[in-house]
């Protein structure tokens, strides 16, 4: 944490500061930690998917699909980055599917 | 009479020449005459005016009555000379020319009927100019009159070839609607009611350069169906003269008949109640309403019938240029447009009947109360309640799934095959006529495969954005008087596009320009998308909050917009960070939920809530547009089941609640993760939470902002909900005002949980008196109301117009975006390549490009000129790496910087861009790529004395050339001064250049990069400039495709355009830093014969 809070927006090198998440390898495998607390009402995530497969698989197959982020500081062929969040991959892969099962 | 047969040179007679001439071959065309005294062709012959050639036919017709022609019946006597035609001239009399009956119609409740009672492939036998001004002053012509209590029809015929004097009066019986009906009433009694005769568009001031049209006749009631009476069949065609290439009528007789060929009938029936025709050709002069009975062998004669003039278009141009903004959405399309006073407002064409009708009715029988099948009209209000929203939907009599071929559709007429069902495609109107959601390749692949190629998917799209411009133009031309030479269509996409639905849309959007050209005249330009929806929506709504949180939910996408309202105004601490802090797309858009409702499948009878007549996806949508509420959906009896509403109203839960845990899932993300550094410090001045407050030696970075006359501590959010699928989220409003109210709850306290939850992360987000759990410190979520007179769906049309597109914040805030979706994980994950575990708050994607060239600024303030050149191009003096990360960053105790400086005026677009383009160029540089290593090792600075190329004093400004050519002047000491440092003489020149240059830009006001980049535009578009014949919209154009090449090359390098446009010139002055061409050494003493 800057310990100076006079000082002027740093706005330096890109590669300085944390932004996306890291490149992820070409082959990368994907597990679902534990199931996000959601909102009361709502049937948790690993109700609609238990285990999480369906979200797992179209996830690494998403991020397989995914072309090369254009950034300069990172090799063109070994960069590929989660362009679609797993919660974005579960919306739409899998709940979307799931909710004409909901009763 | 001699007059009749001279010539006008001399004035000799030629009827008193004795002579048989061939006048004419059979089938050919008339001999040229020429005078036998004077041989000039002014030869006048008024009886050969009255003997024609047919021009359908080929065959030579003479007036039965009142003409001079008289003789053999292949012979044109004038006196003594004749002249002969191979075949026979026929006699022809009014009678055969003209229908035997004449029809009466009630329009508006008064009595109308046809202009002339000619049958159209006669008009020729008219005197063109006569039949110009029936369409002019059809009063003149056709008549109704009254003789001994029977009504007649009667009209002047102006037979051509005849003087006006000898023009017949036509008379015939009036066609009575009934055939059973003794034909002995008046015209009010024999007229046909409800059945109207219709054109579209209804251009205030037609002009010849507009070519489509529409043409429909038909029963408008039951009492219309009397077109279709027992024992006669009724047709209809229009008339369209042959235009030059201007669109200009090539004559006013000789005309084109296009039938209306196409069907329309009732719901559920083979017997047509109309026909549809279409003309790509121009505008029809007549539509032909015709009778016919049936005869032996087949054929028909005809009965009965007339033709029904339209006004002549005029040859008028006019220079305006339209500026339209198009929001295409997976189920509505909204258009705005831009007037030229400024204002900007959606297109409603004929809303509440306040606005102009885009139809022209010839005949009007009233409303229509036939209930109708597909109804591919384009002329009515849209849908919505401020009937601004275009389905967006095509209907075809023929199936979809048969036309399934971009060449097939392509061949379509819009209106007549095909067409927008703005009245719904209702009851017996199979799915299958019906496509919707061709916006998405994805959606078109669910709901009918067959059509799931993108060629084809793109030519629906075309033909869709062609129908919607056709009738934003038609509404907008039934009320203005100019028609515009030029239209731009400005429209964007959701990010969650992908590349392939990015480029369906842009060839989509190209073909629909290039057939709105053809079809209207005016040159349709769709700009490529440079935002995407829910930035355009940004654009259109200010701000007073620190967030503004965008949420468009659509038909088929929910974009999520975070915007940095701070950032965007460059305040408190903000500027030079771009103010899209998260931009996020998914396809889950109000179709998902729509879906559900179907179940599995439109035949899954278990899982589906609906009424068994509502079970497709095309009817459902249907009666989601005509419905006022979500909640009004869900409570029809006819939509869902009664024994299913709680299933229906459980997944609208879910469904909502799913999204509110999405946006409040990126909202944490944005509270506990911006600022960090690669080593995970906590850097405020790059924390979006954080804000520069006070003044003077009292100016601190604070958590949150200052607000209200108490100087309350605030972390503000604030939603803007945009688009049609929010409409859903009313039926789980549960007693709140609105649906914003109840996204604003509830998000806010999922973010309060999602906080809590990460109680010692919050508390390490401190200023170091406040962290982000602190109870003095509000979190507040708060929403905005669409504007007064407009909804949730309308912003991203007017944003499109909006001036934020043509100023400099469209440089500043849309070149740099991020070009992917970028939010936050949701989810914590792990992941096996190196084992790392990612917390579900991270982001993903790489983010928009904040602006260095702020930070720039305030160094230079500080420091003087002389800024450090950006990493890539060559730094005068090695500096040893500040903070942890290898970057400049603040330490403690380092001596406190100025707060930042507003810049004065920010370099805005290249100065030889038009303002209003939008590929304005980009403005923010990025990083520059790598240079050589070795430049690192180059002398920090030539003594000043010695120093190759300084830079002389003048008054002047140099040219960088002008720069090269000095050190190329210098080479020698530049050899020598690099000798010494063990470098070569080209890398020893290159920091000189640089230095240099960086003085040059100084004295400019601008930065280096931004110099070079703006040097290198100017000479990418000087050879347009050159051009000639360019018009500013070409001129406009051709800047804005260099400008697409340019961004698309630098995107393929991982460079903003700007970087790119700079690099390129540095490299093309480096290519001439090369020693100075010298005179070939010869040997000394001079030999000639040496070589």
């Amino acid at each position: 944490m800057s310990k100076d809070p006079t000082a002027p927006p740093h706005l330096g090198p890109h590669e300085a500061y944390r932004f996306g998440e890291e490149p992820v390898a070409a082959k990368a495998q994907v597990t679902f930690l534990e199931s996000p607390k959601v909102a009361p009402e709502l049937p948790s995530p690993s109700k609609i998917d238990p285990g999480f497969e369906a979200t797992r698989i179209a996830l690494e197959n998403q991020v397989a699909r995914n072309g090369v982020a254009p950034l300069m500081y990172a090799p063109p062929d070994a960069t590929r980055w989660f362009r679609f969040s797993p919660f974005e991959v579960f919306l739409e892969q899998v709940l979307a599917k799931k909710l004409s099962t909901l009763e | 009479m001699a007059l009749e047969h001279h010539c006008e040179n001399c004035g000799f007679d030629l009827s008193k020449l004795e002579q048989t001439i061939l006048y004419a071959r059979k089938g050919g065309e008339a001999r040229k005459l020429h005078c036998p005294i004077c041989r000039s062709d002014r030869v006048k012959i008024a009886a050969l005016e009255r003997v024609f050639s047919r021009a359908a036919s080929g065959r030579w017709v003479r007036w039965r009555e009142g003409g001079g022609a008289g003789g053999a019946s292949n012979t044109i006597t004038l006196g003594r000379l004749k002249l002969r035609v191979e075949g026979e001239i026929e006699p022809l009399s009014k009678e055969q020319i003209c229908f035997r009956m004449v029809p009466v119609f009630v329009s508006e409740g008064r009595l109308t009927w046809p202009a002339l009672p000619v049958m159209p492939e006669y008009l020729d036998c008219l005197d063109p100019a006569q039949v110009r001004l029936a369409r002019e002053k059809p009063e003149l012509f056709g008549r109704v009159i009254q003789e001994r209590g029977k009504s007649r029809y009667q009209c002047v015929l102006p037979l051509r070839g005849l003087k006006s004097t000898e023009w017949p009066t036509y008379e015939c019986e009036i066609l009575p609607a009934n055939p059973f009906a003794v034909n002995a009433g008046d015209a009010e009694a024999m007229a046909f009611r409800g059945v109207s005769v219709k054109v579209w568009p209804n251009l205030r001031r037609p002009t010849h350069a507009w070519r489509y049209y529409l043409v429909q006749a038909g029963a408008n009631s039951e009492e219309g169906m009397n077109l279709f009476a027992q024992g006669r069949h009724f047709r209809a065609q229009m008339l369209v003269a042959p235009s030059d290439a201007d669109g200009r009528p090539a004559s006013e007789t000789l005309l084109e008949r296009i039938a209306l060929d196409q069907e329309v009938g009732r719901e559920g029936e083979s017997n047509p109640t109309g026909y549809v025709g279409a003309s790509r050709r121009g505008r029809p002069a007549w539509v032909s309403v015709e009778f016919y009975q049936p005869v032996q062998g087949g054929k028909a004669e005809a009965l009965g019938g007339g033709l029904l003039p339209l006004r002549p278009a005029i040859d008028a141009t006019s220079n305006d240029t339209w500026n339209l903004g198009i929001d295409f959405g997976t189920s509505n399309t909204v258009i705005a447009v831009k007037r030229k006073d400024g204002t900007i407002q959606c297109v409603a064409p004929e809303r509440g009947r306040e606005r102009a009708s885009t139809t022209l009715s010839l005949i009007d029988g009233g409303p229509q109360t036939l209930q109708r099948g597909l109804d591919l009209w384009p002329g009515g209000e849209w849908s919505g309640p401020f009937r601004d929203l275009l389905p967006s939907e095509l209907a075809c009599h023929k199936r979809w799934i048969d036309l399934a071929s971009d060449t097939v559709i392509g061949n379509l007429a819009f209106g007549k095959d095909f067409g927008v069902p703005l009245r719904g495609g209702v009851g017996a109107v199979g799915s299958d006529h019906v496509v919707s959601e061709f916006k998405w390749l994805r959606a078109v692949e669910k709901d009918k495969t067959a059509l799931a190629q993108r060629n084809v998917v793109q030519e629906l799209q075309a033909r869709f954005l062609e129908g919607a411009m056709l009738m934003t133009a038609a509404s907008q031309l039934a009320e203005e008087e100019a028609a515009p030479r030029s239209v731009n269509v400005s429209y964007s996409f959701p990010l969650a596009f992908d590349e392939g639905d990015l480029d369906t849309l842009k060839g989509a959007a190209q073909a629909a320009g290039e057939r709105l050209k053809a079809l209207t005249g005016a040159d349709f330009l769709f700009a490529p998308p440079l935002v995407d929806e829910a930035q355009a929506a940004a654009g259109h709504t200010p701000s007073d909050k620190m967030f503004r949180v965008y949420c468009d939910l659509g038909g088929g996408s929910l974009e999520v917009l975070v915007d940095d309202t701070l950032a965007r105004n460059s305040q408190q601490g903000h500027s030079g960070m771009h103010p899209h802090v998260f931009s996020s797309s998914i396809f889950f858009g109000g179709s998902v939920y729509l879906r559900s409702l179907l179940g599995a499948g439109e035949h899954d009878r278990k899982g589906s809530c609906l009424m068994p007549a509502m079970s497709s996806y095309t009817r459902l949508a249907s009666a989601v547009r005509q419905s006022p509420s979500g909640k009004a959906l869900l409570e029809s009896p006819h939509v869902i089941a009664e024994t299913r509403k709680a299933t229906a109203e459980r997944r609208a839960r879910v469904y909502i609640g799913y999204i509110v845990e999405w946006v409040a899932r990126m909202l944490a993300g944005v509270c506990l993760e911006h600022g960090r550094t690669v080593d995970g410090r906590l850097d405020l001045s790059r924390n979006r939470l954080f804000t520069l407050a006070g003044s003077g030696a009292a100016r601190r970075w604070i958590l949150g902002a200052n607000k209200g006359p108490g100087q309350k501590r605030v972390v503000e959010f604030s939603l803007v909900l945009l688009g049609n699928g929010w409409g859903f989220g009313d039926i789980v409003r549960d007693g709140m005002k609105n649906v914003e109210q109840m996204m604003a709850q509830r998000v806010y306290a999922r973010l309060s949980e999602l906080l809590r939850e990460n109680e010692a992360l919050c508390q390490q987000i401190s200023d170091g008196d406040m962290h982000l759990l602190d109870p003095r410190l509000t979190l507040d979520v708060s929403f905005v109301l669409p504007p007064e007179g407009t909804h949730r769906k309308a912003a991203v049309a007017l944003g499109l117009l909006g001036t934020h597109h043509a100023t400099e914040d469209a440089a500043r805030f849309f070149k740099k975006r991020s070009v992917e979706r970028h939010g936050v994980m949701g989810f914590d994950l792990w992941l096996n390549d190196g084992s790392r575990k990612i917390p579900w708050y991270r982001p993903f994607g790489p983010p928009a490009e904040d602006d260095p060239s702020q930070y720039d600024r305030i160094q230079e303030v500080q420091a003087g000129a002389g800024a450090a050149p950006p990493q890539g191009f060559p730094q005068p003096q090695p500096k040893a790496p500040q903070g942890g990360g290898g970057f400049p960053i603040a330490q403690p105790g380092s001596a406190p910087y100025a707060a930042p400086v507003q810049p004065a005026a920010m370099p805005g677009a290249m100065p030889m861009m038009p303002g209003a383009m939008p590929g304005a160029m980009p403005t923010m540089p990025g990083a520059m790529p790598m240079m050589p290593g070795a430049m690192y090792g180059a002398p920090a600075m030539m003594p000043g004395a010695m120093m190759p190329g300084a830079m002389p004093m003048m008054g002047f400004a140099m040219s960088p050339e002008m720069l090269v050519m000095q050190l190329q002047q210098q080479w020698m000491q530049l050899s020598m001064l690099a000798a010494q440092s063990g470098s070569t003489p080209l890398d020893y020149a290159k920091p000189q250049l640089w230095q240099q240059l960086s003085v040059l830009a100084q004295q400019q006001g601008l930065t280096v990069e931004r110099m070079l980049a703006q040097q290198q535009w100017q000479r990418l578009v000087q050879p347009l400039m050159m051009t000639p014949g360019l018009g500013p919209e070409q001129m406009q154009l051709a800047q804005h495709q260099q400008m697409q090449a340019v961004t698309a090359a630098a995107t393929q390098r991982g460079q903003s355009a700007e970087t790119f446009l700079a690099q390129q010139r540095w490299e093309g002055l480096l290519a001439m830093l090369q020693p100075a061409p010298m005179a070939p050494m010869m040997p000394f003493p001079f030999d000639p014969n040496a070589r």
